[in-house]
């Protein structure tokens, strides 16, 4: 295999967020992010999954630095963005860009496809009319209609409304793309649409995405790597395939057992590995192993000590102190 | 076996401002003793009204009417308001998508339980307390007794759907329907609620009707299946049947469109083309006649009629009409 580009570089990136009381002092920290590092290479997909509530999105959202982490580095093309000034930003946001969740909130309801498409290409200073070129050029790019353009966001289904997010992001020629959730809130039937045209458009613009969804086996689908998170850290990281066939966590694999099979069959065949309770608050995550309370084979050192991300075959990592 | 529910030319329509919406066009569908029937389709295609028109649970500026209705031999449309109060909750139960807007927030736990009980039996407080703490039991929330005197916010989304469960099933109905149960909850938590309501349904031996879009789900829960589409039944099978050997060009594409990541991993998903249809314009022939591969001039004039291709399998389409005739 070549050797791979990094593009982006996320190193023991936390993200607290403060938790006040009714007088407004703090009493603690939820641990949103908490001392996370992985590496993204350049032209893959990485996808990230975990239950609601485990810092997917904090994380994501750390990285494109729409939200300041507390400590670590993002290093990208060799530059530690997370301290940067604000200044030298501007450049970096169109590079870095996100797909949203809800296609229905994300787009101003007062703004013709045609504002919403050139907001970014306007920031980067293009004229009028080098605007109104590019946003036709974008609206072919994702299958829409160049009429489309003098129409309002409320005109279009939830899968043309995503698109019209895709255009968006993919406007000032980004290199890295965080999605968000970008099929959640879609139909089954449109979903499908949507990840092939986000397929299409890597290979096109060469583009590096950050991936999240409910949908797990989406997510298998689309990433070719995959960290898996539990409570604010990275329990699990490896190839899509080898993390799906054979995970190695306990949480991926109850997790992954989960995941219910289209095909009745299979179904019927395949035992759940059963997860006992639910998640631990993040306000007060177990000391030691973020698991520990789930898990069926915690041992006294698993609540003590916690487990570092570490390569426990080839390409393949895992946080756990019993593999 | 016999049929608990049965349903013949259910047409539902919405009075609105720009008209009159059909949105349920004869629908014939059964739901036999002690089976799981799964109703999937996208959104709009009407899945969630069928149901609610059963139940009697849609607001004014709904018009329900069928040939007939049929709950364990009686037509449910014959019965006054008041005889239908007596099988909702008793006989017929539902729960629905969102558990956090089904409870009141400033009510205990305890509270929604007693009330449904002491509504349909006559126990005093005390022993519909008892009840209520028993029926937490089954749903498998731990130290019931302490949960009663909670609100729901102090309930996770899990919980809070065992909750509802449990009221649904206080008093002992015949038939659950399910509208989306999981959808709002992660898959560990909903691979729990799916087992917890396979139980219920065997240690009852209830039935239980599951409305989704998750194909997913529905393999792994249900005995048959339908398929619905812009308000009309387009096909209708055992669950193997459906996922083995779909007849409808739409079911068809509908089971492509979803990844199977040993199959499909890297390659292009087959995508369905076009978005579901608006209900104020719908086609006059098949609803799904425009997004449909093979679909021709007779497709988009005139609804296709049910053609049957086992004793459980059904589908609404005029190219395999014409293939078997």
């Amino acid at each position: 295999m070549q050797k791979r580009e990094v593009l982006l570089e996320v190193k023991n990136l936390k993200k607290y967020f403060p938790v006040k009381n009714f007088f407004g002092r703090k009493v603690g920290d939820l641990k949103a992010v908490d001392d996370v590092s992985f590496v993204i290479y350049k032209g893959e997909t990485f996808g990230l999954v975990g239950e609601s509530g485990c810092g997917k999105s904090t994380l994501g959202r750390t990285i494109l630095q729409m939200l300041k982490p507390d400590a670590g580095q993002v290093i990208y093309h060799g530059k530690d963005i997370a301290n940067l000034p604000k200044s030298q930003w501007k450049d970096l946001r169109e590079k870095l860009q996100i797909i949203f969740q809800d296609p229905y909130s994300a787009l101003n309801p007062n703004w013709t496809v045609r504002e919403l498409i050139s907001e970014p290409l306007k920031n980067a200073g293009l004229s009028r009319e080098q605007c109104d070129t590019r946003v036709r050029e974008l609206l072919k790019l994702v299958n829409m209609n160049e009429d489309d353009m003098e129409k309002f966001s409320y005109e279009f289904s939830g899968g043309q409304r995503q698109r019209i997010g895709i255009a968006r992001a993919v406007a000032s020629y980004p290199e890295f793309i965080f999605c968000d959730e970008p099929i959640s809130a879609l139909d089954v039937s449109v979903q499908a649409q949507v990840v092939n045209m986000l397929k299409d458009l890597q290979q096109e613009l060469g583009l590096t995405y950050l991936f999240t969804a409910h949908d797990l086996s989406m997510v298998h689908h689309i990433s070719d790597r995959i960290g898996v998170m539990y409570l604010g850290s990275m329990v699990e990281l490896g190839k899509s395939e080898d993390v799906f066939r054979d995970p190695l966590h306990p949480y991926t694999r109850a997790l992954i057992s989960a995941i219910p099979v289209a095909d009745p069959k299979l179904g019927r065949e395949s035992s759940r590995i059963p997860i006992e309770g639910e998640l631990p608050s993040p306000m007060n995550a177990p000391r030691g192993c973020r698991f520990c309370t789930r898990c069926p084979h915690a041992t006294e050192r698993c609540r003590e000590e916690r487990p570092e991300l570490r390569e426990v075959a080839d390409e393949r990592w895992a946080a756990c102190h019993l593999l | 076996m016999s049929n608990l529910l049965e349903i013949k030319q259910l047409r539902t329509s919405f009075s609105t401002l720009r008209g009159k919406v059909d949105a349920i066009r004869g629908v014939d569908l059964c739901v036999r003793e002690n089976e799981i029937l799964g109703i999937v389709g996208e959104s709009g295609s009407g899945k969630s009204v069928t149901m609610k028109s059963v139940m009697g649970l849609l607001p004014k500026s709904a018009k329900v009417s069928a040939d007939s209705l049929l709950y364990k031999g009686e037509d449910l449309l014959k019965k006054s308001e008041k005889q239908l109060q007596k099988y909702r909750g008793r006989e017929m139960a539902m729960i629905f998508q969102d558990p956090m807007t089904a409870l009141n927030p400033l009510r205990t736990i305890g509270y929604h339980l007693t009330e449904v009980i002491r509504r349909y039996r006559k126990v005093s407080k005390a022993e519909a307390e008892k009840i209520a703490v028993e029926m937490l039991r089954q749903v498998g929330i731990p130290s019931p007794e302490a949960r009663m005197k909670q609100y729901p916010h102090e309930f996770s989304g899990g919980m809070r759907q065992r909750v509802v469960i449990s009221m649904a099933l206080c008093c002992e109905p015949s038939l659950l329907i399910a509208d989306e149960p999981t959808t709002a909850l992660d898959v560990t938590i909903q691979a729990q609620i799916l087992d917890l309501l396979k139980q219920l349904k065997k240690d009852r031996g209830m039935s239980m009707v599951l409305i989704s879009h998750d194909m997913g789900v529905m393999a792994n829960m249900c005995d048959r299946i339908a398929v619905m589409y812009g308000g009309v039944l387009v096909e209708e099978g055992t669950v193997d049947e459906i996922f083995y050997h779909p007849q409808h060009p739409y079911t068809k594409d509908l089971l492509r469109s979803i990844p199977r990541p040993e199959i499909t991993r890297g390659s292009r998903l087959q995508a369905i083309d076009g978005a579901p249809p608006s209900l104020h314009d719908l086609p006059a022939g098949c609803p799904s006649a425009t997004r449909c591969a093979h679909a021709t001039e007779r497709c988009f004039a005139e609804m296709p009629a049910v053609t049957a291709f086992s004793a459980t399998q059904n589908a609404r389409c005029h190219l395999l009409a014409e293939k078997e005739a």
